[in-house]
């Protein structure tokens, strides 16, 4: 059977602390195989509540996730390659120590291509993460998950914490690195800088889909840019 | 991968359980260097002097064992709460295992690294038994120790047990409260977890709900051995050591199981269901 990529059906999560908040409601997405897909939106539209219940973090209070046909499990992580929004590496553990953790846990981990883009970025292996820079570890991070053969990448704000001049490497490095038949889902708030290399964008609104659309069927049906259609649609 | 899991854990924790080991290491050391000096041929003063600095470093001992013993459980707590809990737990629950083959993992590392200490302590303990036995030897008369097989009849008949099946029974329940502790601890991690703020707190209280359930069921399981020890007592009969307390061991270990049991399938249930990363 040929399934989506990632099928989400009718996914809600509810926070039950927060006056029963519900940070995603009733969403349903299909994505397909082979595609860069942004996932926009506001602060608190659900992006991150959304990755989490992809990736297995978080369980769904109603609804389903389904990664090539299957619920998030063991299987669907070893396909998954994921970059939080936060440092999630050990900070007492060496870099190479890292590759090495990386390179027992995942069969597609490819330490050679680790060790050569920590060389063009000019990160020391033998180097501790504590004695690195915030924007460092977390270039760090996204070496370690670039360097994995997935299917399906989900970055959540690859490219926040990073100067201007760091961000085109990065995003080179996302592109150049990614499996071309592998999907990525981009989570940003930096719209123009990473509009050019994306095929699809999802536009979610107080944890609602509002859109999902290619690129170019975007600007064709607005005639704008996505960067500034996402002004239009969020304004304050 | 359970194998991966076990390493990368023994890893992580390899440092501070050497800290542990070299205090260990030195204030046996110190014990046994201290005892040495203690020579019953000197004078009074002097054998006096020795003692109670012998004394101040035993205690020093002990200090060390406490530290060494709480430090551990302390550091399996901490561990399992930043790996599993924090933002370490974005790579922790994203590795390609399951959540059972994960806990297992983690569960099995600790019960290693606890069990590792227990055992370093009691070797600790005969190397001081060890070397005072060595040192005192040379100014006994070896005629006058007592051989083995005295020492054993005698204090069997005050146990009311072989003195090698209780020293066996002794470390089965060891191993097995150790074990179990490991388990309600990582449990009760996962609890608090539950709480959306304070959650460590809450892994604090639902500890404290457990210790209170083991010293109820304690104080309420004193009561038929203090009436067996008057009935004894009007029968005109005398109990033996382990008549009084095997059953009380029994029945603290017998919870100590059950409770662990309970609390590894609400870890499970917590890291596959509830599941909740902030």
């Amino acid at each position: 059977m040929d399934y989506s990529l990632l099928e989400i059906r009718d996914l809600c999560k509810q926070y039950s602390g927060v006056a029963n908040y519900l940070a995603v409601y009733h969403m349903n997405l299909s994505i397909p195989r082979g595609k860069i897909i942004g996932l926009l939106g506001p602060n608190g539209c659900g992006k991150t509540t959304l990755i989490k219940m992809i990736t297995g973090l978080l369980a769904p209070s109603n609804g389903s996730v389904l990664i090539n046909g299957m619920a998030p499990c063991a299987a669907t992580k070893n396909i998954i390659s994921y970059l939080p929004e936060r440092t999630y590496l050990q900070s007492n553990m060496k870099v190479s120590e890292m590759v090495e953790y990386f390179a027992d846990f995942y069969e597609d981990f490819s330490s050679e291509r680790a060790y050569e883009m920590f060389n063009s970025m000019g990160i020391d292996p033998s180097a501790r993460l504590k004695t690195l820079s915030k924007g460092t570890k977390e270039k760090v991070q996204l070496i370690l998950v670039m360097s994995r053969n997935a299917q399906l990448y989900i970055l959540d704000e690859p490219i926040a914490g990073v100067d201007p001049a760091a961000r085109d490497y990065i995003l080179k490095t996302i592109i150049q690195n990614y499996n071309p038949n592998a999907t990525i889902i981009l989570s940003t708030h930096l719209i123009s800088d990473i509009e050019n290399v994306l095929d699809e964008v999802i536009f979610m609104k107080n944890g609602s889909l509002i859109l999902h659309d290619t690129v170019d069927g975007v600007r064709e049906k607005t005639g704008k840019s996505i960067d500034a259609y996402f002004r239009e649609v969020y304004v304050c | 991968m359970l194998g991966k899991l076990i390493k990368h854990e023994w890893r992580a924790m390899r440092k501070p359980l050497m800290i542990f080991f070299v205090v260990l290491a030195i204030t046996t050391a110190l014990s046994c260097i201290t005892l040495l000096f203690i020579n019953p041929e000197f004078n009074d003063v002097v054998i006096g002097f020795s003692a109670i600095l012998f004394v101040c470093v035993l205690l020093l001992y002990y200090m060390g064992l406490i530290v060494c013993s709480f430090g551990t459980n302390i550091m399996i707590a901490v561990r399992f709460y930043k790996s599993c809990y924090t933002d370490e737990g974005y790579l922790t629950h994203t590795l390609p295992v399951s959540s059972k083959q994960l806990l297992l993992g983690k569960t099995i590392s600790y019960c290693i690294f606890s069990l590792a200490m227990g055992a370093l302590a009691v070797l600790t303990v005969f190397i001081i038994i060890g070397v005072a036995i060595a040192h005192f030897g040379s100014f006994a008369d070896m005629s006058e120790i007592p051989a083995f097989a005295e020492i054993n009849a005698e204090i069997s008949q005050e146990l009311g047990i072989g003195i090698i099946p209780f020293i066996l029974f002794l470390i089965v329940y060891c191993v097995v409260v150790a074990i179990a502790g490991i388990i309600i601890i990582t449990g009760c991690i996962s609890i608090g977890q539950l709480m959306t703020k304070h959650r460590v707190l809450g892994a604090l209280l639902a500890y404290f709900g457990f210790y209170m359930i083991v010293q109820i069921i304690s104080t309420f399981s004193v009561i038929p051995m203090t009436s067996s020890i008057i009935k004894a007592d009007l029968a005109g009969t005398t109990m033996t050591m382990w008549e009084l307390t095997g059953p009380l061991y029994l029945l603290i270990g017998a919870v100590y199981v059950v409770i662990a049991v309970i609390m590894y399938f609400v870890n499970l249930h917590m890291m596959t269901k509830r599941l909740n990363l902030e």
